[in-house]
């Protein structure tokens, strides 16, 4: 057996774990019965299938009788490229997002939610500038585990795993971000929330500039009213721990 | 389970072992369990995707993220699979069998020693269980870890699940397996529970109770090697704590009863 030969073994056995189908001449030419062969195809894409489920309920279910040929599909054409398993799902999304509007109109807002939901809780937050007291004359740090997404249908609601969103179709701007306890959490805001908000991720410059930028952006003006719940707003962000305070030093 | 675990801090247990793939470039809870671990037991790294029998070159950012986690969580070595994990660039995340020949082990060498230059530290490779043969003397993969490990001068993690999964499924002796092992080349051991299927093939799934041929296995695997450290590996079908604690105190047992009650303590 020479190096190429080895590289030939380990490209077989790698298309029997991923094609729609297992090609007859891979199984004949791998030593062993096919069946022990196929053992090892079975293991592989069920340990797949389960973490997809793990980490798209909602959307296999929408998928339903759609998600086996999703799923042949993605392994036959597009196989997991990504060393940490964790990032599967990713790469299961990247692969199906532009199909799943011909199953249901709701299932690409639902598999982006679901798959925004995932990468939150895996966001690595060790490189968090220092943090002081929040000031309006210094940078705001957000949570590092943060991530805004527009949606058209209603998604974000709790309901059975297997229950589609309503049918009812609108604007919902998603603030996705991981609490104190490393849970996924989902704030519903509005367009100066959500301005806002994104205009803190990796801010360079201080909260009153960032606010007088979004508002002039807007076409707001910065009244009484404003700067009120722009308080109410500063108070539930910093208690929820998405924002985290301002920059120090 | 990693909550409980982490707010009894049971004593049956001295430390602990995680898959850096787990924990490189990621934070939220993995991080955390990971910091309250790390503040009452030694950790030590057991990586799943170096696959020193690649075919394929390293990926170098990789192996900077897993050597700046052996140095966070201060491990005494690392260790990864003797197998390969995919072709073309793509993932099984699976743990495939190399075919027991001396290009295999010749590749897997120059990895192995590659992997270990980038890490700076010591590296041990561990023996997998495998369903199909790649050999026609089941023997034959004790003889092929034995020439990677004289070729690479390097360690063992023995896992005696694996040999005893193997020689139920290949018919050879477990016991003849573990002493053609050099034992001052074992860093390591891991136990764990196999699936026997109803067709009777045993399928490694670390996710039911250590039977009792691997106990015995491991009797053996202690007398021929010495006192290494111990690990009881579960990952499917986690059972209550004290279940799981009672196999460790078995495992401790053992120990005491191959090697003294000093090296068990």
């Amino acid at each position: 057996m020479t190096v190429a030969d080895l590289a030939a073994h380990e490209q077989r056995v790698t298309r029997v774990c991923f094609h729609r189908a297992p090609d007859p001449d891979d199984l004949a030419t791998l030593a062993g019965t096919a069946e022990r062969w196929l053992t090892y195809r079975n293991m592989v894409r069920s340990r797949f299938e389960r973490v997809l489920r793990a980490a798209f309920p909602r959307t296999v279910a929408g998928l339903g009788e759609a998600f086996e040929p999703a799923f042949a599909s993605w392994l036959h054409d597009a196989p997991p490229a990504e060393r940490l398993f964790r990032d599967v799902p990713l790469e299961f999304h990247a692969h199906v997002a532009s199909q799943l509007a011909d199953v249901a109109a709701w299932l690409p807002d639902m598999a982006r939610y679901e798959e925004t939901i995932w990468r939150v809780l895996g966001i690595d937050d060790r490189n968090v500038p220092a943090v002081t007291e929040i000031s309006f004359e210094r940078p705001p740090v957000m949570n590092p585990a943060v991530a805004l997404l527009d949606v058209s249908y209603h998604v974000h609601g709790k309901r059975k795993k297997t229950t589609p969103p309503p049918p009812e179709t609108g604007l919902w701007h998603l603030c996705v971000y991981r609490d104190r306890q490393h849970r996924a959490a989902t704030v519903v805001l509005n367009g100066l929330a959500r301005d806002l908000v994104a205009s803190w991720i990796d801010a360079d410059v201080s909260l009153t500039e960032s606010v007088q930028r979004v508002a002039a952006a807007r076409g707001d003006g910065i009244g009484p009213k404003f700067l009120e719940s722009l308080g109410a707003m500063l108070a539930d962000y910093l208690e929820r721990g998405l924002l985290l305070g301002s920059r120090a030093g | 389970m990693a909550d409980e675990f982490l707010q009894r801090l049971p004593t049956e247990v001295r430390w602990v072992e995680v898959h850096p793939e787990n924990y490189v470039r990621r934070g939220g809870r993995y991080r955390d369990i990971l910091s309250r671990a790390r503040e009452h037991y030694p950790v030590v790294t057991h990586g799943l995707t170096l696959s020193f029998g690649s075919t394929e070159a390293f990926d170098a950012k990789f192996l900077a993220d897993v050597r700046a986690l052996t140095r966070e969580v201060d491990a005494p070595w690392h260790s990864d699979h003797l197998c390969f994990g995919g072709a073309d660039g793509s993932f099984v995340h699976d743990l495939l069998p190399l075919p027991f020949t001396d290009e295999a082990a010749a590749i897997a060498s120059t990895r192995f020693r590659e992997a270990r230059d980038a890490l700076d530290l010591e590296l041990a490779f561990e023996n997998v269980s495998y369903y199909a043969p790649q050999s026609e003397d089941g023997l034959d993969e004790a003889r092929f870890c034995a020439e990677v490990l004289a070729r690479v001068d390097g360690r063992i993690l023995l896992d005696v699940n694996n040999v005893f999964v193997n020689s139920q499924n290949f018919g050879f002796d477990p016991r003849a397996f573990i002493d053609l092992i050099p034992p001052e080349r074992v860093v390591q051991m891991h136990v764990a529970g196999h699936l026997v299927r109803p067709d009777g093939l045993r399928i490694d799934t670390h996710g039911e109770p250590v039977c009792e041929g691997v106990y015995a296995l491991l009797e053996h695997a202690l007398e021929h090697v010495g006192p290494v450290p111990v690990l009881l590996e579960r990952d499917n079908d986690v059972p209550p704590l004290d279940d799981l604690l009672e196999e460790v105190r078995r495992l401790d047992a053992i120990y005491a009863r191959v090697l003294g009650e000093d090296a068990a303590a």
